[in-house]
C-alpha cells in the first residue's frame, strides 16, 4: 500500500500551495484510485517537513522504498510530472 | 556555450566566477533530485551552507512554461518566495538540471500591499455607493416618519413611530460609518494638540473601560501639531480602546502614548500612500489576547468582526481606517496572540506656517461670559446633589430663571406648570427608569420648541455614534466648565429666531421626487411658497419664469443633467443673497472648501430631518446671531 502514496508539502494557504494541491488532485484521475494523496502543511507541522528534508515548497514527494521520487514546483505539467514520477498512466483513466 | 559569448582570454576559472559571483542562486541536480552544485548566492536563500546542501534530496525542479514560483524554507521557519527557472545541462557528463533561483520576497510584499489597498479602495467605492443611495432612502423615510409625528397627536402611535425612527436613525448611523472607511464624510479639521485631546479623553476613557482595566497616557514633549477632525480623532481612540478592552475580558492595560515621528522612505514603500515626513504619533496598546495574521490582515474591511454576539458592528476600526487615510495620515496593527496588541495611528505634522502660537481646542474659549436674555428659564435636572447645586447657582448668576428637579419625573410635573422654559438641561443617568434621554424625548412630546441638553460624565461620543440624538438635543460633557455651559446654553436658546417672518418663495431640486416631496412638505407646513424641480434643466425654467421673486433654494448636489454647482452659480447671478441649502449624499472636504467662501449656503448632509432644513433657511434668512460667542 505504501507504494502508492504521494506526499504534497505545502506552506499555507499561499497562492503556489493552493494551485500545487488542485492540480494534484486534478492529476489523481491520471493514476487511478489506488493511490492515495497526503498533504503535509509545513507550516503546521514543521517537524514532519524536517525529518524529510523538505527544503523548498511546494514538493511532491513520492515514497518508494527503493526510488524515493521528488518534484518542486506547482504540478501544472501533469503528464510530466507522472512521467518523472515513474508512475504507469493507466490507459482507461489518461 | 558558444565561443562567441567567451572569447579565448576568458578562461575556466574566470567563468566559473560568474557563476560563484551571480546574485541569483544556481543549483545543479541529477535525475534523481539530488543536490550536485550550489553556488554561494543559495547560502541566503536556504539559510544553508552551499555544501551542506550537496547531496540533499531537494527534487526535481519541473516548471511548465519559463518561470514558476516556490517558497524556500530555512532552517527556524523563516521563508522566502522565490522564482526558479530550468535548463537542461549535463554536470560530470551526466544530464543534469540546472536551476537558478531568484529571491522575490520583496517585489511579493509590495505587491500583496498594492493588492491589499486596491481591494481596500474597491471596497471603499462600493461602500460609498450603498451609503449614498442609502442615505436618499433613510432621508425619506425619516423626513416622513418625522412628519408623520408631528401631525400625530395619539400616544399609542406616537410611541410606534419612535421607535420607527429609533431603528431609521440607527441605519443612519451604520451609513455615516460607511461613508467614514470610505473616506467620503465631511470631515472638519481644526489645527489641534493631541496631547490636549488624549488628555481630555482620559477620564472617558476610564469609564467606558472600565474598572479592571487601567489607562495609562505617556505624552511627547513639544509634540507637533496636527490638522484633523478632533471629534474623529476622539471617536477613532474611542474604538481602538474599545477593541483593547473586548481583547481583555479578564482587564489588563491601556497604554496611550504620543510621539513626534519621521516616516522615512524605508518606511514608505511598505504602503504605497504614505508618504515620507514629520509625523505625529498616536498608538493604543493593549495587554490583551491579540490576533492571528489571518485576522489582522482583514480588520480594517467594513463589517469584519471577531465579536461574537452581535456585539460588534464590523465597522469601528473601518472608521479608524477611513478617518486617518482621508486626513493624508497612515494606520498600523501590530499584534502577537496571547501578547496584546498596538495600533499606530500617523497623522501628518501641520504645516508650521498655519500653526498659530496657541493650539485652538473647544471649550478653551476666554473672555466675557454669555449671559441670559430678560427672563429666559432653565429647568435642570440632575439626581446628584452637589453637580445640581453646582448647575443652578452658576446658571442663576449668568441671569436665568432657574427650576431644578432630580428625576425625570419631577421634571414632568414641573415642565407641564411652567411655559416659560425654553431649555431642559439633564443628566443623562437619572434614578427611577426614565433616563435623560427618554426625559428628552418626553419633554419635547409635551413641548416642541425646547431646547435639550444632555449631560453625561462618559461616552458622550458613544452616546452620539450609537444612537444619533434628536434635533434640539445636545450633549455636553461632565466635567464641564462655566463657560462652556454658559456658551452652550446661550447658543441653544439663541438657536431660535424671532418670530414675525413672512416666508418667502423657496425653489426644490432634487431628482428623488419622494425626498422632492417630502422637502415640499415640511416647507409648507412653515408657510413657504414652493417650486419644484427635478433636474438641471427644469431648475432653470423654473428659475426663468419666477427668478425675480426667488427667497430662498434647496438644491441636491448629485443632479442627473448636470452638477448641482452649476445651479449654484446660475440662481447667485440671479439672486446673489438669497439663502442656499445643499444636500449632498456625500461630501468630501472639497465641497465644504468649494463653498466656505459664501455664507449664504448651508450644506446638508444626507439622510436630514426636513425641519433641518426648514431650520437652515430659516437662519440664513434671519437675524444675525445675537451672541458673538456663536459658532
Amino acid at each position: 500500500m505504501s507504494n502508492f502514496l504521494l506526499r504534497l508539502y505545502i506552506a499555507g494557504r499561499s497562492a503556489t500551495s493552493q494551485r500545487a494541491q488542485s492540480n494534484l488532485y486534478a492529476l489523481r484521475s491520471l493514476i487511478g484510485p489506488e493511490w492515495r494523496v497526503e498533504i503535509v502543511d509545513v507550516l503546521s507541522e514543521p517537524e514532519l517537513a524536517e525529518q524529510a528534508g523538505i527544503l523548498a515548497t511546494p514538493t511532491l514527494s513520492y515514497e518508494h522504498p527503493e526510488r524515493p521520487r521528488r518534484i518542486i514546483g506547482d504540478l501544472s505539467d501533469a503528464k510530466r510530472v507522472v512521467e518523472f514520477l515513474g508512475i504507469e498512466v493507466k490507459e482507461k483513466y489518461a | 556555450m558558444s565561443s562567441a559569448a567567451f572569447p579565448d582570454n576568458i578562461d575556466q576559472a574566470e567563468i566559473r566566477f560568474l557563476v560563484e559571483k551571480n546574485a541569483d542562486g544556481i543549483i545543479v541536480v541529477d535525475d534523481e533530485g539530488v543536490v550536485l552544485f550550489a553556488n554561494p548566492a543559495c547560502e541566503a536563500m536556504f539559510g544553508r551552507a552551499p555544501e551542506s546542501l550537496i547531496g540533499s534530496p531537494v527534487g526535481i525542479p519541473l516548471v511548465a512554461g519559463e518561470t514558476t514560483e516556490i517558497t524556500l524554507h530555512k532552517p527556524g521557519g523563516a521563508q522566502v518566495e522565490a522564482e526558479i527557472r530550468v535548463v537542461h545541462t549535463n554536470w560530470g557528463r551526466r544530464p543534469a538540471r540546472l536551476a537558478s533561483i531568484r529571491d522575490i520576497s520583496a517585489r511579493k510584499a509590495i505587491e500583496e500591499q498594492l493588492r491589499h489597498a486596491s481591494k481596500m479602495e474597491a471596497i471603499g467605492k462600493l461602500t460609498a455607493g450603498i451609503a449614498h443611495d442609502f442615505n436618499n432612502l433613510l432621508t425619506v423615510v425619516l423626513g416622513n416618519l418625522e412628519l408623520a409625528q408631528r401631525q400625530n397627536e395619539q400616544e399609542p402611535l406616537a410611541r410606534i413611530l419612535d421607535n420607527a425612527t429609533r431603528g431609521a436613525r440607527r441605519a443612519a448611523v451604520l451609513t455615516e460609518r460607511l461613508l467614514a472607511f470610505s473616506r467620503r464624510k465631511p470631515l472638519e479639521p481644526k489645527l489641534i494638540n493631541a496631547n490636549v485631546l488624549v488628555c481630555g479623553m482620559s477620564d472617558l476613557l476610564r469609564q467606558t473601560l472600565g474598572e479592571t482595566i487601567t489607562v495609562q497616557t505617556v505624552i511627547a514633549d513639544n509634540l507637533w501639531p496636527i490638522e484633523v477632525d478632533p471629534t474623529e480623532l476622539e471617536t477613532a481612540i474611542l474604538n481602538l480602546a474599545v477593541n483593547a478592552r473586548d481583547a481583555m475580558p479578564k482587564g489588563g492595560e491601556v497604554i496611550i502614548e504620543t510621539a513626534n515621528t519621521e516616516l522615512d522612505e524605508a518606511f514608505a514603500p511598505l504602503d504605497a500612500e504614505v508618504k515620507p515626513g514629520p509625523y505625529v504619533l498616536i498608538s493604543v496598546t493593549d495587554t490583551g489576547t491579540g490576533m492571528a495574521p489571518e485576522v489582522l490582515r482583514q480588520v480594517f474591511e467594513p463589517f469584519f468582526t471577531t465579536k461574537l454576539d452581535g456585539r460588534g458592528t464590523g465597522l469601528g476600526l473601518s472608521q479608524v481606517y477611513g478617518f486617518v487615510k482621508q486626513s493624508g495620515g497612515h494606520v498600523k496593527l501590530y499584534s502577537e496572540l496571547n501578547r496584546g496588541t498596538t495600533a499606530k495611528i500617523y497623522l501628518p505634522k501641520a504645516d508650521a506656517k498655519m500653526a498659530p502660537h496657541q493650539t485652538e481646542y473647544p471649550d478653551h474659549r476666554s473672555g466675557r461670559l454669555p449671559v441670559a436674555l430678560p427672563g429666559e428659564a432653565v429647568l435642570v435636572v440632575e439626581d446628584d446633589d452637589d453637580v445640581r447645586v453646582y448647575t443652578v447657582s452658576s446658571l442663576r448668576n449668568l441671569g436665568y430663571v432657574v427650576f431644578e428637579a432630580s428625576d425625570a419625573a419631577a421634571a414632568v410635573q414641573i415642565l407641564k406648570c411652567e411655559p416659560s422654559i425654553r431649555l431642559l438641561l439633564t443628566d443623562l443617568g437619572l434614578p427611577g427608569g426614565m433616563d435623560g434621554k427618554a426625559l428628552a424625548m418626553r419633554a419635547q412630546s409635551i413641548r416642541r420648541d425646547l431646547q435639550v441638553l444632555i449631560t453625561t460624565a462618559y461616552a458622550g461620543n458613544v452616546l452620539i455614534h450609537e444612537g444619533r440624538l434628536d434635533r434640539g438635543i445636545d450633549l455636553l460633557s461632565k466635567p464641564f466648565t462655566l463657560s462652556a455651559l454658559a456658551n452652550r446654553v446661550r447658543q441653544m436658546l439663541d438657536r431660535y429666531e424671532p418670530p414675525n417672518r413672512t416666508p418667502g418663495h423657496i425653489l426644490v431640486v432634487d431628482d428623488e421626487l419622494l425626498l422632492r416631496m417630502m422637502l415640499v412638505d415640511a416647507l409648507s407646513d412653515d408657510g413657504y411658497r414652493l417650486e419644484e424641480a427635478g433636474s438641471f434643466a427644469q431648475a432653470l425654467e423654473k428659475l426663468d419664469s419666477i427668478g425675480g421673486s426667488l427667497s430662498g433654494a434647496v438644491v441636491d448636489l448629485g443632479l442627473p443633467d448636470q452638477p448641482g454647482d452649476l445651479l449654484v452659480s446660475a440662481i447667485r447671478t440671479i439672486k446673489p443673497n438669497i439663502p442656499i441649502i445643499l444636500t449632498t449624499g456625500y461630501s468630501d472636504r472639497d465641497t465644504t472648501k468649494r463653498f466656505s467662501a459664501d455664507e449664504r449656503i448651508r450644506i446638508l448632509m444626507k439622510p436630514f430631518d426636513p425641519y433641518l432644513v426648514v431650520d437652515a433657511l430659516r437662519r440664513l434668512e434671519g437675524q444675525p446671531p445675537t451672541s458673538a460667542n456663536l459658532r
